[in-house]
């Protein structure tokens, strides 16, 4: 994400704050019966436990009146494969700090607690890179059964309050939040995932702060929210980013009133976020399209068809431009720098983009989304922060296109899969911003074409012809890039240790507009036993292995776009021979459309013909809808799995 | 496969320092002889590593490196980076990149580099940085002249020179300098020379070499470690400084005797309340061994591993004291503290210096500061006993494929001794599956199956042990029989002998839809539960000598019942493979008219062939791969 580069620098006059920080937790809070407990009665697989937690929030006026957070965690640990819990990380970007570091580790011995306090010297700095630091201590004399106990103080002199996660990796008993927060300042709060608030109280408290020379004294909002029982969470396969599912609170700062009584807005209303966006996120770089005018090449002015246009500056920026595997520029967004250097990160290079199709007089916006692994943007209202990713709408002809210049494989009107993540927010900047699903342009299929006949020595060779569009070709091209034709080939060799290629073309390399075609001359070794000739026929890209193997599911499979697979294959029958038994027609279709499989087999003089076509026409599926994808699989599986017998007459 | 438990530790500075280069009158790639290009990403145009060993303590290194980037693949191998950290400074650090025509691009000055910490991945904490620069390339090819100068007052370490650095990157000159103005006594050691275009230029008080228009190589499986292939000298001065700390070695044992005295003497005091804690628990033990057993049980429960590399503290282990106190060590630390509670109880043990993980031995006959890892060795009269410290799971006396089969220093108290670990080999290795299937008609399978393992075979396993049961189901699924749709695990036992370090799997297993009928045929595949599929990936042209590390040996035998409606046809013939390399039999055999017998005996022998046997042995696994997926036809009744 963009480095917040808003500071809380707005006190024009000090503020005198009443202590907050009795509502934090101290330590010495374990007990005999905690170091005793041998298991975790609700989770018995947990080899650690939180037994508390607890977070509490203020302004802290020794810290230029920064948000401080007071943490505090307690956490058995059952063995040792917890060890990953007695090692704390602190990630500390920008100017954020921690301090206040205490730590203890309890140990039973007979009867006593003995306990083992951290020193200050085992507390460690990192500097990990510009703009990140890490504080790292792990706790001493820990042994199986212990219980480790820590706390410590975050403040932040950004605009922020950070998300409260309940939920982790490791169950946890209890896990509170606290905040006061001065009534002049204003913010939202928001509860993700499946699981209910146990806590939630919200009172305002008189006279929490006072200004000096003005009589009265300013109220603060006490809140405070808590889980118990939390279950950990577990990760599944063909899942959206965790954060989506895991508990947790989220807030946003909505506005800001100074002690001179002006009130400084930040985002409440989507009017306000577009203006944040456009002067912060996007550094006052959407309106550079006089530059482009001048310096894009002079012959695409000169092309009338608008698509045509539109296409040949998508293609030329997204030659010219190198990413440097940045979403987000971490210092000052500078487009015409950008240019002039052909590189950059995804904002600037679509931001180059937006511009020129602006300065060509095609119709264009900036969009704003969230890849698939920072989870999904929250449309109850505006949050900027939800934001990672900038690409382009452009409109042509009455059509909509959705552009992504950073990727040099992608064809006109596509985005890379981690775009593919729901709503994005396209930003109008004269009418105002507003959410538009986003989905794949072009279909992604493969087709695969196979021509077999037995050699004299009863072996299978014969042609592969495969066609890859949409986010497979995409796939293809990108792997291709990263290896050499004799890796590529090995590898191909290895995915199909039966095959061997004797050798392989492919076209469509060179334009990401068409399909990426290989032509493969191959070899097969088949089974083949006395006067009887056995050999699966679903020689490439056969389904054995159920990607879902587990019973049941609680979050939805995503696969982030539909599918369409299709292969016919041909196979002569060799002299002598006649055909024993052949794969079954098999014909299979999921609930509400969701997808079907055919299998044809027919032998027709010496020919036998296999069509089988998978179709996934869905891009998620919900856990209901679970069962009947893992059936759907496992049957495909099984017709897959058929051979055909051939028999010497 | 995944990776274990246990840890390195590095002696920080052991990271093999990449050497660098010089300038060359013309920084265009057009320049560069085909040859080179050949399989090539990046061409080192000049590397030159120009080290001048000012006095005992004052090292002062230069680099001057000119790269030609040919393609995306190539970026991994610019390094735009110099490493420091207390005792070494940076005087001059510098990069400047050209375009393909060797027009200057881009300019970097040492303020425009990234300042960090050079986390290794593993330590919670270590005190060496690193200064890289991050260049996002817009066109290929492009140049990378990268000039650094640092010096250093520790002399313990001359960078190595390894002229090819890395598989697919051809070298069209890399120098080699030590200048030695003072005529300190220094000592060299050339490897692996033979067919590489190495010339020695060396004059009195100065050592050089260089290489030159050597082809990009390419890297091929089972072919030996990169460091048993690729042309090496290393330097060592008999008189050296470390972290302050001085030293004096011509050999392995003044060596040892050097470590002994300034780094781990003092190490072994512990109080006297564990000292006690320690013997009360032995008292009953009758041997050494017995009483080593139990030590090592206490230092498993009571440690863990956690890495802090400051100054001399990448070299020196913490005191037993301070492991003891804080339960925390890394492999020094934790290997030193164990030699205390031995001690303790009265078994004298040695400190070990090791390579671990990729095999790699400590040289026999030049003495350096080398190894990234420490073990103890217990010499047991005669009978070594090995001891890995920094794994809580690992058996007592067992090393696994981290530091088996090498050669280590071993630290006595009458100095540096090199001894060979134990070796793993074939028959050692032995994983042996015995399961009774029972078929019904529609397919279905139910099976109790056991499987134990030993030596490298117990190794891939016994981490699994710790795993919380719905994560071993999974394991089951995902991983062991991922080739057996539809498999469910009904009951799951593991039995973890750490004692004679044998692994017994037993479980309860049902598949459905197993077998595949049509119409009267039943057909079941006959190795349901140790399937190999393993093909070693085709060469065209291979260049290498195969190596197989290990070996092993799997027998299985596989008891089937079948299904009431089916009857015993034709049986397949037995099948035998005998090679070099292995010998692989499998028989099926008929007990009465509803049971089978199914039997494999899969042996793969550890060794290292001429590169004209590749084709033979993937030959051999091919044909292996085949008759794992033979099948039996039953007829209906």
């Amino acid at each position: 994400m963009k480095n917040l580069i808003l500071l809380i620098s707005l006190l024009s006059l000090p503020l005198c704050f009443y202590a907050q920080k009795e509502k934090s937790v101290t330590l010495n809070k374990t007990t005999k019966e905690e170091l005793q407990l041998t298991v975790y009665e609700k989770d018995s697989t947990a080899n650690a436990v939180v037994l508390y937690e607890h977070a509490n929030v203020y302004v802290d006026e020794k810290n230029d009146y920064n948000f401080r957070t007071d943490h505090y965690k307690r956490i058995k640990i059952f063995n040792n494969a917890a060890t990953d819990q007695t090692t704390v990380t602190i990630k500390l970007y920008g100017k954020r700090k921690a301090e206040a570091i205490k730590a203890i580790t309890y140990n039973l011995q007979g009867e006593s607690i003995k306990k083992t306090h951290l020193l200050d010297t085992q507390v460690f700095e990192n500097q990990v890179s510009e703009n990140l630091k890490e504080i790292t201590f792990t706790l001493p004399n820990t042994s199986n059964g212990c219980v480790i106990e820590y706390v410590y103080s975050f403040i932040t002199p950004y605009l922020e309050l950070q998300d409260w996660y309940f939920q982790s990796d490791i169950p946890k008993m209890k896990s509170e939040y606290t905040s006061t927060i001065p009534g002049n300042w204003r913010y939202s709060t928001r509860i993700i995932g499946f699981k209910k608030l146990d806590k939630q109280d919200s009172s305002v408290k008189k006279g929490c702060f006072h200004v000096p020379g003005v009589r009265i004294d300013g109220d603060c909002l006490v809140s405070e929210y808590g889980m118990n029982d939390i279950p950990a969470f577990k990760e599944e396969k063909y899942m959206l980013a965790k954060k989506n599912f895991l508990s947790r609170l989220a807030f946003e700062i909505i506005s800001f009133t100074g002690t001179d009584g002006n009130t400084k807005k930040y985002t409440k209303k989507w009017k306000d976020a577009d203006k944040t966006l456009k002067n912060l996120f996007l550094d006052k770089q959407t309106s550079k399209k006089s530059y482009f005018k001048n310096k894009l090449p002079l012959k695409l002015a000169t092309i009338s068809d608008p698509l045509e246009k539109a296409k040949a500056a998508y293609y030329h920026i997204q030659e010219r431009m190198n990413w440097n595997d940045r979403y987000w520029t971490s210092k000052d967004l500078k487009v015409k720098k950008a240019y002039e250097e052909k590189k950059g990160s995804v904002d600037a290079i679509n931001l180059i983009l937006y511009n020129s199709l602006r300065a060509l007089e095609i119709e264009s916006y900036v969009v704003a989304l969230s890849t698939r692994n920072n989870g999904m943007p929250t449309k109850l209202h505006p949050v900027v922060d939800d934001f990672n990713y900038v690409i382009v709408k452009a409109i042509i002809n009455g059509e909509t296109f959705f552009l992504d210049a950073s990727d040099k494989f992608l064809p006109f009107g596509e985005v890379p899969l981690r775009c593919l993540n729901g709503d994005v927010r396209v930003l109008d900047f004269k009418e105002g911003s507003y959410w538009e699903a986003i989905k794949p342009r072009f279909k992604t299929s493969l087709r695969t074409q196979i021509q077999l006949e037995f050699n004299e020595e009863n072996q299978l060779t014969g042609s592969l012809i495969v066609a890859k569009k949409g986010h497979f070709a995409l796939n293809e091209r990108t792997a291709l890039q990263a290896k050499t034709k004799d890796e590529f080939l090995d590898e191909f060799e290895t995915e199909h240790p039966n095959i061997e290629v004797e050798n392989v073309t492919t076209d469509g390399l060179d334009n990401n507009d068409k399909s990426l075609k290989s032509i493969y001359k191959i070899g097969l070794d088949v089974t083949n036993t006395e006067d009887i000739i056995r050999f699966n026929p679903f020689i490439y890209e056969r389904m054995s292995i159920n990607p879902f193997k587990l019973k049941e599911r609680n979050y939805p499979v995503d696969f982030g776009y539909s599918r369409y697979t299709t292969q016919m294959t041909s196979i002569k029958i060799p002299e002598g021979y006649t055909v024993k038994s052949l794969p079954k027609n098999t014909g299979l279709s999921l609930p509400l459309k969701g997808g079907s499989y055919i299998l044809k087999v027919s032998n027709t003089g010496n020919k036998i013909n296999l069509l089988s076509r998978l179709n996934i026409t869905k891009k998620i599926y919900t856990s209901e809808e679970y069962y009947y994808l893992k059936e759907f699989f496992n049957q495909i599986i099984t017709s897959q799995k058929s051979l055909i017998v051939l028999e010497k007459k | 496969m995944k990776r274990k438990q246990l840890l390195f530790c590095v002696f920080i500075g052991l990271i093999a320092i990449k050497n660098y280069s010089q300038n060359v009158l013309n920084n265009t790639a057009f320049l560069i002889p085909d040859s080179l290009k050949t399989n090539a990403n990046t061409i080192i145009r000049s590397n030159i590593t120009d080290i001048t060993i000012n006095s005992v303590n004052s090292i002062t290194i230069k680099r001057r490196r000119v790269v030609t980037v040919l393609n995306e693949l190539g970026n991994k191998n610019i390094n735009l980076y110099q490493h420091y950290n207390n005792d070494t400074e940076i005087k001059e650090l510098s990069v400047k990149i050209y375009d393909v025509l060797g027009k200057e691009i881009k300019k970097i000055s040492e303020k425009k580099f990234t300042d960090v910490s050079a986390t290794d991945g593993f330590s919670l904490y270590s005190d060496a940085k690193v200064k890289y620069f991050d260049y996002t390339p817009t066109s290929y090819p492009y140049t990378v002249v990268f000039k650094s100068e640092t010096h250093s007052s520790s002399t313990g370490f001359i960078p190595d020179w390894y002229p090819i650095s890395g598989y697919l990157i051809g070298v069209e000159k890399s120098t080699y300098i030590v200048n030695n103005p003072t005529g300190l006594e220094i000592r060299k050691k050339e490897i692996n020379f033979d067919g590489f275009p190495v010339e020695n230029l060396s004059t009195e008080n100065k050592i050089h070499y260089e290489l030159k228009n050597q082809p990009a190589k390419k890297y091929e499986r089972y072919s030996l470690p990169f460091f048993d292939i690729m042309p090496n000298v290393s330097c060592a001065l008999n008189q050296f400084t470390l972290k302050n700390v001085s030293g004096e070695a011509n050999n392995w044992k003044e060596f040892g005797s050097w470590m002994q005295s300034k780094l781990l003497t003092d190490k072994v005091v512990l109080d006297e309340a564990t000292k006690s804690e320690v013997r009360n628990l032995v008292k009953d033990a009758k041997t050494d061994t017995e009483k080593a057993r139990i030590v090592y049980n206490y230092m498993q429960n009571k440690t863990r591993y956690i890495s802090v590399q400051i100054g001399i503290g990448g070299w020196e282990p913490m005191t037993a004291k301070e492991v003891d106190k804080l339960g925390y060590g890394d492999c020094k630390g934790l290997s030193n503290y164990m030699k205390a509670l031995l001690l303790s109880v009265g078994i004298a043990s040695n400190y070990t210096i090791v390579y671990a993980d990729k095999r790699r031995d400590i040289d026999t006959d030049f003495t350096s500061i080398q190894g990234n890892h420490a073990i103890l060795n217990i010499p047991n009269n005669g009978n070594d006993i090995w001891l890995e410290c920094t794994s809580q799971k690992v058996p007592f006396g067992f090393l696994g494929d981290f530091t088996d089969d090498r050669n280590v220093l071993v630290v006595t108290p009458e100095g540096g001794v090199i001894k060979r670990t134990p070796a793993y080999k074939n028959e050692t290795n032995l994983q042996t599956v015995k399961a009774t299937i029972t078929l019904d008609d529609n397919g279905n399978v139910i099976a109790d199956v056991e499987r134990i393992s030993k030596g490298i075979q117990y190794d891939r396993k016994y981490h699994i042990e710790s795993k919380p049961k719905n994560e071993l189901e999974k394991h089951y699924l995902s991983n062991v029989w991922d080739y057996n749709n539809n498999l469910k695990t009904n009951s799951i036992a593991i039995d973890n002998n750490k004692k004679e370090v044998v692994f017994t799997e037993k479980l309860n297993v049902a598949i459905d839809g197993y077998a595949t009928i049509n119409n009267n045929e039943y057909l079941v595949r006959l190795n349901a539960f140790n399937k190999f599929s393993h093909i070693p990936k085709r060469y065209r042209k291979r260049t290498q000598p195969v190596q197989i590390e290990r070996g092993f040996l799997d027998e299985d035998e596989f008891t089937f019942k079948i299904p009431n409606a089916y009857r015993i046809d034709k049986l397949p013939l037995p099948k035998e493979i005998n090679t070099k390399f292995g010998s692989y039999k499998i028989s099926v055999e008929k007990i009465d008219d509803t049971t089978l017998v199914y039997k494999k005996y899969f042996l793969l022998k550890a060794g290292t062939h001429p590169k004209q046997d590749y084709k033979k042995y993937r030959s051999f696994l091919k044909s292996v791969a085949r008759y794992e997926n033979s099948r039996i036809a039953l007829l209906k009744k």
